[in-house]
Parts: C-alpha cells; sequence; structure tokens
C-alpha cells in the first residue's frame, strides 16, 4: 500500500524533525537546516493555504540568522580578507619560494620580490613599455645562495620587441663532478664549489606569439673551490687539475649568442603543440683566453594528445653541442651535464659531464583525475666526447613512472620513482619534467 | 485484491502527531492543527499558489563560498538522508506559484513569442551613453557594471577571446529555457559595446583581486577586456545582464532551509521544482548548476518584503565554460569522483572514462554539447547535489513534461536569441537540444506510470474519468497500453475507504465513475471516490504501480483533487 506507507512514513518524519527542531531551538541553535516540516493536507483550518501561512508565521517568532560551522568561518574569513589572494599577490610584491637550485642542494627557501607593471594600475600582455622587476634571494639547507634581479621593458614601443637586463650571484656549495664522459666511476664522487656573479640581457621579438628570435649578451665571473660537503672529497684530490679545464683557473666571460624559438604548446601543462628551442653562445675568456668556446643546445618537445588529450605521448630531444677553435678549451663547469630529476633521471644530478650532450625522453601520461597525471616514461641520454658521436649508440638508459599535479595553469608538483640507472632514485620536486620555463627565461638561464 | 489499511496507518499517524505535538511545545512553537488531522484534503486544495511572501524583516546577507559549497556537497551529507516525496506539491503534484517557481509552459498558454521574450520585459539598455559604475568581485569573465541614461543597471559580461559568442550565446538561450520553464531569471541582452560609448564617473572604485579599492579607468576597461573579442567594427559583443530588482541577501543552498527566513519552510532538497531542475540542466547540460549561480533578492510586492529566488548566471550552459568550451568532463563527471580516479589509477590510465569517446563538434561559438553520447541518467553537475541526488522518479516525470512541451519550432527560435553569426552552428545546437530533450524525455517521462491530463466530465450519474498516456502520446511508447481501475471510495474525516466493484479492464484510458464509488461528506460536505489506475504495458511493467486519483464532488461541482504518482524507480 504505496500511498499509505509514504504518508505513513511522512508523517513519522514530520515528527522526527519536529523532534530534531524542537531540541535545535531549545539549544539556541538555528541554521540553514531548520526547517519547519509540513504536511500540506491535515488542516483544522481546511486550507492548506492557512496552514502553509500559519507555519511561517510560527517560524516567524523562531528567527535566527545562520549558523555557520568551523570551515565555513574559517573560509569567510579568508575570503573577506582576500587572504588567497593576497597570498598569491605576495605582501608588497613579497612572496616566499621554495627550490630554485641544483639537484642536491637541500630544500632551499627564499624571498622573491616581483613588480609587474611598474607605474601602470593594469598591466597585461598588451601594455605598451610595460616594466616588470623581479628580485629573489634564497638560500638553501646545504648553504646553497643566491641574489638576484631582473628588469624587464616588455613591448617596448608598443612593438613585439622585448628588453631584459639582469645580474646577480650565486655561490653553489657543493656541485658533484664524477669526472668525463659515461665511463667515470660512480665512486668517484666529488665536490666543488662554484661562486660567480653574473650579468646579462636580452632582447627578443615575439610575433606571431608562438615565435621568439632574439640576441643575449652577458658577462661572467666565476670562482671554483673546494666543495663543502664532506661526505666526498674536493674535485681537485681525485681529478689532476691539467684533466679538467678550468679547475684551477677561473677566468671572466663575455657571452654573447642568438637564438630562435617556435612555441605552440597549448596552455598550462602541456598536452598538445611542440617547443622547438635553438641557442647558440660564444663565450669569450677575456682573461686568460684559454676558455673560448661556443655551445648550441637545441631542445626540441613535442606533446602528442590522444583521448581527448587525457593520454599523451610527451617526447624531448636535447642536445647540446660545444665548439672551441685550437688550443680553447671548455671549462668543466660550463660541459653539458646529464643526470638528476629532469635530464636522465636514474642517475645522479650531474653524473655524467663532458663537451657534448644527448637526451632523449618519451612519457607516457594519462590523466586519471582532473588534477593529476600518471606517467610511464623512459630516458635514454649520454655524454660525449666528439661531434662525430652525436648518435644513438652507447645510450645510457633508466625507465620509470610517476604522478604529476596540475592546475589548470601549470604542473605544480611531481613525484617520480626511476629504476634501470645506477639504483633506484625517487624525486619530489616543484616542477615539470620537461623544463617548461617561458623562452626569454630558458634563454637567460642559459646565459648565467 | 484492494484492500486498504490505513486505519492502520492513522494509529501510527497518531503517534507521529503525539511526537510532532511534544516536539512543537518544547520548542515553544504554537500547536499547529494538523495533529488532529482528519483527512487528507482541505476544502482550497489543489492551491497553485504557495503563500510565501509574507512580510518579513530584511535578513542578513548570507551568501556561498564557492570553495565551502564545493566542500560541503562533496564531504558532507547534506539534506535529509531519506527525503521521500516532494514537500512542496500540490495535491496534483504539481509546483504551486511561488517566491522560487511560476508555472509558465504547460500551464499558461505560452507563444513561441512569448518564450523568445522570455524575462526580457526593458528592452535591454536604453540608447545613449553609459556610465560604468563599479566591477564584481566574483567570477570569472571579463566584466564590468554599468548605469544606462535612464538609470536601469546591468552587469556587461564579455565573451572569451578563443570564442566569440559562447558564453553570452549561452546565456541568452538557458536564461529562455528556464523562463519558460518556470524559474525565476533575470533579464538579459546580447549588445554590442563601442568603449567610446562608456563615461566613468570621477570615484567609480571596484574591489581587485587583494580586495582593495581602486579606481575604475579607461586603462582598466582596456584591461578587463584584453582577452574579448573585438569585432571588426571595434566594438565588442557583450551579454548585458539586468540588475535583479531589491536586496541581495545571498544565495540558495540546495538543501535546508534559510533559519533567517520565515517564509523558507520546505527544506530545498525537497522541493520538487530543484529535484526536477536536474532534468532541465541534464537535458541543457547546465552542470554549474549549483548554489553559486543562485540569487537570493528582498523585494518588496504589493506591501509585503520577502524573499524571491533566482537562477543565475548561464554562461557555463550547453557547450560552453565561461571563459571558453566546456571541458568533455563537463555533465559527465564530478570535480571528484572516486570510482573513475581509482579505476584508473588502478590500469594506469590504459582504463578510459566512457565520455571521453564522446565526439564533439568545432564550433567555437557552441563548444563541447553533443547529443549522441549524453545518456540523461548519467548526466551530473560539477559536484553533488543534494535537491538532484533526491529527485524520484515523479520529480522527474514533473520534470520531463517541462521539457516535453518545448517544441521544436521553440528551441529553434530562443535558439536563434543567442545571435549566433554561423547558421551551421546555430542549426547544430538547435539539433542537438532537440536530441537532448527526446532523450531526457524518453527516460524520465517512463519511469513511472505516466498517466497525464485526468479530466473529470460529465453530471453524477454519468461521469467518466479520461486520461492521457504522455509516454504514448510523446512516442516514448507504443500504442499498446491497457489499464486496470480499482475504484473506492473514500472518507476525507480519516482517510478511509472500501473498494467498490471489481478491478475495470480497459484498452482506453477512460472509465465511467461508479455512483456508488463517492464516499461519505466530510466537514465541509464535500464527497470524495478514489480511482487506481494501473498501466499495463509489455516494455514498461513498472507501469503497474498504480497512478492514485481521488475526486471530489462539491454539490455537484466534481474535479480532479488528487494524483498521487509512484515514486519508487524501476527496479
Amino acid at each position: 500500500m504505496r500511498r499509505s506507507n509514504s504518508r505513513l512514513y511522512a508523517a513519522e518524519r514530520v515528527g522526527v524533525v519536529a523532534l530534531l527542531l524542537a531540541v535545535a531551538v531549545s539549544l539556541g541553535a538555528a541554521g540553514v537546516a531548520g526547517a519547519v516540516p509540513l504536511e500540506p493536507q491535515r488542516t483544522q483550518s481546511g486550507s492548506t493555504t492557512e496552514e502553509r501561512r500559519a507555519l511561517r508565521e510560527a517560524k516567524m517568532a523562531e528567527v535566527a540568522p545562520p549558523e555557520k560551522d568551523g570551515v565555513e568561518k574559517g573560509l569567510d574569513w579568508l575570503d573577506d580578507g582576500s587572504w588567497l589572494p593576497k597570498i598569491r599577490a605576495g605582501w608588497h610584491g613579497f612572496t616566499p619560494t621554495l627550490g630554485g637550485f641544483p639537484s642536491g642542494s637541500g630544500q632551499a627557501f627564499g624571498v622573491l620580490w616581483k613588480k609587474i607593471g611598474l607605474g601602470t594600475d593594469f598591466p597585461d600582455r598588451t601594455t605598451p613599455n610595460r616594466i616588470d622587476i623581479n628580485a629573489q634571494a634564497a638560500a638553501s639547507l646545504r648553504g646553497y645562495l643566491v641574489g638576484a634581479a631582473d628588469f624587464n621593458v616588455l613591448r617596448l614601443g608598443d612593438t613585439p620587441l622585448n628588453l631584459q637586463v639582469r645580474g646577480g650571484w650565486q655561490r653553489n656549495s657543493q656541485e658533484d663532478f664524477y669526472g668525463f664522459g659515461m665511463d667515470s666511476e660512480l665512486e668517484n664522487r666529488t665536490n666543488y664549489l662554484l661562486e660567480g656573479a653574473t650579468v646579462g640581457g636580452a632582447v627578443w621579438w615575439n610575433a606571431p606569439d608562438w615565435l621568439y628570435v632574439g640576441g643575449v649578451v652577458g658577462g661572467v665571473d666565476l670562482l671554483v673551490g673546494p666543495g663543502t660537503d664532506q661526505r666526498y672529497p674536493p674535485t681537485d684530490e681525485i681529478f689532476p687539475p691539467e684533466e679538467v679545464p678550468g679547475l684551477d683557473e677561473q677566468g671572466r666571460f663575455i657571452k654573447y649568442g642568438a637564438f630562435a624559438a617556435v612555441d605552440w604548446r597549448n596552455q598550462g601543462a602541456p598536452s598538445s603543440g611542440g617547443l622547438y628551442t635553438v641557442i647558440y653562445n660564444f663565450w669569450d675568456d677575456v682573461d686568460t683566453d684559454s676558455y673560448d668556446f661556443g655551445k648550441l643546445d637545441v631542445d626540441l618537445q613535442q606533446y602528442i594528445p590522444f583521448v581527448m588529450g587525457k593520454r599523451v605521448i610527451a617526447l624531448r630531444g636535447k642536445t647540446v653541442l660545444t665548439f672551441t677553435d685550437g688550443d680553447h678549451q671548455v671549462p668543466f663547469y660550463q660541459q653539458p651535464l646529464l643526470g638528476g630529476h629532469q635530464e636522465l633521471r636514474g642517475f645522479n644530478y650531474a653524473r655524467f659531464t663532458d663537451l657534448n650532450s644527448l637526451l632523449l625522453t618519451a612519457e607516457y601520461r594519462a590523466e586519471v583525475w582532473m588534477a593529476m597525471d600518471m606517467a610511464i616514461f623512459f630516458d635514454a641520454g649520454k655524454v660525449f666526447h666528439e661531434h662525430s658521436q652525436l648518435n644513438f649508440k652507447d645510450l645510457a638508459t633508466d625507465y620509470g613512472f610517476g604522478f604529476r599535479f596540475k592546475t589548470p595553469q601549470s604542473t605544480f608538483l611531481r613525484a617520480d620513482f626511476v629504476f634501470g640507472g645506477e639504483g633506484f632514485h625517487f624525486y619530489v620536486v616543484f616542477d615539470d619534467v620537461f623544463d617548461q620555463l617561458a623562452v626569454f627565461q630558458r634563454v637567460l638561464k642559459n646565459v648565467q | 485484491m484492494f484492500s486498504r489499511t490505513f486505519s492502520k496507518g492513522l494509529t501510527r499517524s497518531g503517534i507521529a502527531a503525539l511526537v510532532v505535538l511534544a516536539a512543537l511545545l518544547t520548542a515553544g512553537l504554537p500547536v499547529l492543527a494538523y495533529q488532529e488531522a482528519r483527512g487528507r484534503f482541505n476544502r482550497d486544495d489543489p492551491i497553485w499558489v504557495d503563500p510565501d511572501t509574507l512580510d518579513i524583516e530584511q535578513p542578513e546577507e548570507y551568501g556561498v563560498l564557492p570553495y565551502y559549497d564545493v566542500y560541503e556537497n562533496h564531504f558532507l551529507d547534506r539534506g535529509e538522508p531519506d527525503a521521500g516525496r516532494a514537500v512542496n506539491i500540490n495535491t496534483l503534484g504539481e509546483v504551486p506559484d511561488s517566491s522560487w517557481f511560476t508555472n509558465r509552459i504547460g500551464r499558461r498558454d505560452l507563444s513561441v513569442d512569448d518564450l523568445v521574450a522570455g524575462p526580457n520585459l526593458t528592452g535591454g539598455p536604453a540608447p545613449g551613453r553609459w556610465q560604468v559604475v563599479g566591477r564584481p568581485s566574483g567570477g570569472v569573465t571579463p566584466k564590468f557594471t554599468i548605469e544606462d541614461a535612464e538609470g536601469a543597471r546591468f552587469l556587461v559580461k564579455f565573451d572569451p577571446d578563443d570564442n566569440p559568442e559562447i558564453s553570452s550565446a549561452a546565456e541568452m538561450v538557458c536564461a529562455r529555457f528556464f523562463w519558460g520553464s518556470g524559474y525565476h531569471v533575470a533579464e538579459g541582452y546580447v549588445v554590442d559595446v563601442d568603449l567610446d560609448m562608456l563615461d566613468i564617473p570621477p570615484g567609480t572604485t571596484f574591489k581587485n583581486l587583494v580586495g582593495e579599492r581602486t579606481e575604475i579607468t579607461r586603462e582598466a576597461i582596456d584591461h578587463w577586456l584584453v582577452n574579448a573579442p573585438q569585432k571588426p567594427d571595434g566594438t565588442y559583443r557583450a551579454l548585458a545582464s539586468k540588475f535583479i530588482d531589491g536586496q541581495y541577501v545571498g544565495e540558495f543552498r540546495f538543501y535546508g532551509t534559510r533559519s533567517d527566513d520565515p517564509n523558507d519552510i520546505f527544506p530545498h532538497e525537497n522541493r520538487r521544482e530543484l529535484r526536477g531542475y536536474r532534468v532541465l540542466s541534464a537535458w541543457l547540460n547546465h552542470d554549474d548548476s549549483r548554489a553559486l549561480n543562485t540569487f537570493d533578492t528582498y523585494v518588496e510586492e504589493d506591501g509585503s518584503r520577502f524573499i524571491r529566488h533566482y537562477l543565475l548566471d548561464f554562461g557555463s550552459c550547453l557547450g560552453s565554460a565561461t571563459v571558453g568550451e566546456n571541458l568533455p568532463r563537463g555533465g559527465n563527471e564530478y570535480f571528484l569522483e572516486g570510482q573513475h580516479f581509482v579505476k584508473a589509477f588502478a590500469t594506469f590510465g590504459l582504463w578510459t572514462r566512457p565520455w571521453l569517446h564522446a565526439e564533439f563538434p568545432d564550433y567555437p561559438a557552441v563548444g563541447n554539447i553533443e547529443g549522441d553520447y549524453f545518456r540523461p541518467e548519467l548526466w551530473k553537475p560539477e559536484y553533488p547535489n543534494a535537491a538532484f541526488a533526491r529527485m524520484d522518479a515523479a520529480d522527474a516525470f514533473w520534470g520531463a513534461r517541462i521539457v516535453s512541451r518545448f517544441s521544436d519550432e521553440a528551441i529553434r527560435a530562443i535558439v536563434a536569441t543567442g545571435q549566433i553569426s554561423d547558421p551551421e552552428a546555430e542549426r547544430y545546437l538547435a539539433d542537438t537540444i532537440i536530441k537532448r530533450r527526446d532523450k531526457v524525455v524518453a527516460l524520465w517521462i517512463a519511469q513511472t506510470n505516466p498517466l497525464d491530463e485526468v479530466v473529470v466530465a460529465g453530471n453524477r450519474g454519468e461521469l467518466h474519468l479520461s486520461w492521457d498516456n504522455a509516454a504514448v502520446r510523446l512516442g516514448v511508447a507504443s500504442d499498446s497500453a491497457s489499464y486496470a481501475v480499482q475504484w473506492s471510495t473514500y472518507d476525507n474525516r480519516d482517510g478511509s475507504g472500501e473498494p467498490v466493484g471489481v478491478e475495470i479492464d480497459t484498452d482506453l484510458p477512460r472509465v465511467t465513475v461508479p455512483d456508488d464509488a463517492w464516499g461519505p461528506a466530510d466537514d465541509f460536505g464535500y464527497r470524495y471516490a478514489e480511482a487506481r489506475i494501473s498501466t499495463r504495458h509489455a516494455d514498461f511493467p513498472h507501469w503497474q504501480a498504480s497512478l492514485i486519483v481521488t475526486l471530489r464532488d462539491r454539490g455537484g461541482e466534481i474535479d480532479v483533487v488528487g494524483i498521487l504518482r509512484p515514486r519508487e524507480w524501476p527496479s
């Protein structure tokens, strides 16, 4: 007897809910759940309209402001004070930072001050002569230090021309060096200190949106010394200085070069398109005239989406080639590296060093949730001495799986479990495995 | 054999009524009448207006916080656990007009022109210059507030750069469908904004992202529109949404009631128009159908001040996500859905969500909406909704009937109000809405005994009860249904009754009302008869659950006073 039962149920529900209401009212607690239940068809007045009106009049005597639970109150406080946007925007432009140093530097903490669009209240990508300033200071638990600032003028004269000037000082207290080539021994791990002041600038043209063409110039004053990591010997204890160019003799460099990039990746964590970057810089040793060299950096990234972009094959090929004339050499600390959380992940950071490098990476990424990808990956790479060795022979390899946490804007956290290299490696890092720096940042990083 | 057990039920009802009495006494509330209830129907049933416009004090603003709305609807069990039948309906199962809802299509004569006009009464911003008077801090679209030459205020919202027209078209189209369905919505107009027609009164400010008051300048407007598509003539297409009259007092939740609104006595999750809103939302892919997109306003009408409830912001309707195309997930999966996550996680992404195989057209002004993969029963909003979760078969039938009333002609005319410049895209959108309408109706009209248009005609002695089969009429089922009708008397004083005669089998949707089916007169002198109509159809065995129709005789004036539709979903 469906109707009877449903009416019974309704009547009982009326009782239970009303009892709860009574208790709630007695306790002075009245929130959004404080409903006066109703059985519309039953009334002494014989009028449903009157009955509903009576219930409303009864509730009128018991009106109370809605009650909020602790979570809602907390969020209300955040909302009222606009605290989340303020945290994102920073306090007077200051925001805390994490990371920013090479692998093995230990947890880093820092402060970034930024001013976007100096002199304008509403800067955006079309603002002519937009001036952006960034200044950063950071330190890591293992003694890495950095202080840097950059000054940018974007859309000079309302054209696609952009300018950046950058200066800074950095102290990497315990960089690793294992010797040159793929035959270097893991047991020969040493460390050295690399300290230097840099100044540089770049000018680039960005039109259409996907094309970047520009030039760079800069100067570096570097110092190499014993590393501070007591677990491993200083580099000069294991490797004779005459076998390691630049170990006992550092100079100042003037650098200049050019670059071009095509970037047609989709916005946010990339799932389609590609980024192709070519950068060439020449380093002129102005003190000893021993270390003049050129460096060509070719980085190709391609994203192949399928299943509506929820599955992606991400491919990367990168090579760095150096060029010298006559007796000139490339300082060991300027030679390409492989190993670490972004390049050949199954090996320690800077595990391999030589005049040239080749890196190949393939990832299959599957979105398991809108904010999370899982990935299976394979890395292969090598460093090599002669350009003629630029081939796919004798590659070191690794493989693994990982998780990427992302927002619509970017991948902000990554965990990778890596096998097949020199032992198991596990990384939790705040970045994308394929360096996602903006193109001009990439260029400036290369200058530095 | 039919037998009535209501007397036993009354005993239990009596117990329940005592609990009610005790509870109300404890609470200090007036003793209400229904503990002495003796019957089902009141003399003014069925009511078509719910008197929820009693004069009340202005409540404090109680807005919905976006993060909290996501949190509480995902993780807290909002609403009554087993809500039962919708409670705000009249005795015919219909939703009376109220501060929430106004019966329109199907209840009133609405022409296609009426539907096209929808909520629009004023004609949009008056000709002349516009004063920019502010900018809301919430939402994701480029927008600002203007006052037209006659002092009327509009929120002007712009489309995204990659999808010109998509958001404004979705707003125009969906607002008309929801208005026609009976919900309260704001007036909206597609306008072309020439920035030279804007004036900015000195000292006009807005609250920026970090909560600081900042002066609105022409530079600010240029900044807001940096990602808005500009037309060849230099103007910007936008949607001008007229400010709703009254004082904003928050948004309504899809559960509970406002403790500071005496007119709000029905738990929202048990309001039929909010449960049935799921049907409409599925049809129109309004996956943004959440508390955040509602609007409560304190208004004064006819000397009474009360809260009126609106649906607001349809920019994320159809294939639009306001700032671009809707994600394919939209309408298919909640933000957080553990089952899908676990499957994808456990198989390392080899298992793909079924909706990833849907195919969407490449119409930037339309976005991601389609009608081939669409399965109404699987449709979901962005996150759980307490009212949607409690929708029963009777609520769904109510919603599906409304949807079915939008003809192809009306749909095409309403879609045209979106002013999509690509005729192919416009045609695709209308075709898709028609296709989705047919699917929605086919599913939800047939989940319960689908008899409607119940009419009693004739005089005592020669009375006929007739009905229509909505599923057959709408082409959902073949015309092969037959009916079994059991008459009984009905005593409105105590709800009791006795069966009359034997069950009548008929292939026709029409039976004679037996003279002896009329029960004793109640306190008002009215007499009642009851028919339980079971529908037999080979393809829909669950239609055998009876529709209970109650007739009333008011001194020779006979009408249908009650329709109780089975609410259980078919097993």
